[in-house]
């Protein structure tokens, strides 16, 4: 089971997402990205449940922007991955490489 | 309604049974991916879905309050049925076995309602500011706690043996899902949203774009 304040699969992904995105991460461009580089359909709320949990582990926090027309008029809410939860997703992607050092049957893309 | 409109009652449902804390904000972005070419098939599939997902999640994070919350409605439920019975016998607690339902005159069907109203609003009050899931998992389970006894009043209709004076099995259908919908009434979930002028919004008075 994971511990509260470790990252979830689907969390890595959208905290990886973040990142990319810098300033200009909201709902939308999240969404978009991650349906663009997984190749899934992604589901809105999906990423928003995610957001809020990595909001409550202190990885992620949010500021509302601009309201816009073709939002019904209802602003933008932006997402910036905080420091905590960089070293979070650095000591991540140190746990995974050592995890996968070494697997020959991983390699030259066997299954 | 325009091509470019969301559908009507799709943005409802989110707009009123969506439990995220950034409901406003989903909504705003379902809308905005909507206006880029997206169909109403996708949209009502984002919203039950975002619906959903956003009701378990507000669940497992407030579990102990979910189980007040929804002790609270079937106590209530219990003791006002209990209230109504000592001043109209005839009026035994039907709504909690529907199989013995035998009682569908008009003003009784509206003091019922008003019963189940009641048993919404006081969750509201007592579960706020998580009032929207609170209510919405108190309905359900209400639904849950009916469907047994619909089970076995469909079976018996279908074998034609339903019970002398029992309802047949649409109006039992129409029944719980008029109490349900009276718990949400009471629970606040069909009042109307806030103006667009709260602070994450703006009147749309701007040139459309």
């Amino acid at each position: 089971m994971l511990k509260r304040d470790q990252l979830g699969n689907f969390e890595l992904m959208v905290v990886l997402v973040l990142i990319r995105l810098g300033d200009n991460a909201y709902g939308v461009p999240i969404c978009e990205e991650l349906e663009r580089r997984t190749g899934r359909n992604i589901a809105i709320g999906s990423v928003y449940a995610a957001l809020e949990r990595l909001e409550g582990k202190g990885f992620v926090t949010s500021e509302m922007g601009e309201p816009t027309p073709e939002r019904g008029g209802r602003a933008k809410q932006y997402f910036h991955v905080t420091a905590r939860g960089l070293r979070e997703v650095r000591e991540t992607q140190r746990l995974l490489v050592r995890l996968w050092h070494g697997l020959t049957e991983l390699q030259g893309g066997k299954a | 309604m325009s091509s470019m409109d969301p559908p009507k009652v799709a943005r409802w449902v989110l707009t009123h049974f969506g439990c995220s804390p950034n409901n406003p904000a989903v909504i705003g972005d379902l809308d905005e991916r909507f206006n880029s070419g997206r169909s109403a098939r996708w949209y009502w599939q984002q919203v039950v879905v975002t619906v959903v997902v956003s009701l378990f999640t507000e669940i497992w994070n407030h579990k102990f309050r979910a189980t007040i919350a929804v002790l609270t409605g079937w106590i209530v439920l219990q003791v006002v049925s209990s209230w109504l019975d000592y001043f109209v016998p005839f009026t035994s607690p039907f709504w909690l076995l529907p199989a013995t339902w035998t009682c569908p005159d008009g003003w009784m069907t509206l003091l019922t309602w008003a019963t189940f109203a009641t048993t919404g609003w006081i969750v509201a009050k007592t579960q706020r500011p998580h009032h929207r899931p609170m209510v919405l998992i108190y309905a359900t389970s209400f639904i849950v706690r009916s469907a047994p006894p619909l089970w076995v009043l469909s079976l018996a209709e279908w074998r034609g043996e339903r019970p002398t004076g029992a309802y047949p099995i649409w109006l039992a259908v129409f029944t719980v899902v008029s109490e349900c919908a009276s718990i949400l009434v009471g629970g606040g979930l069909f009042r109307r949203a806030k103006p667009l002028t709260s602070d994450n919004s703006v009147e749309l008075k701007s040139k459309p774009v």
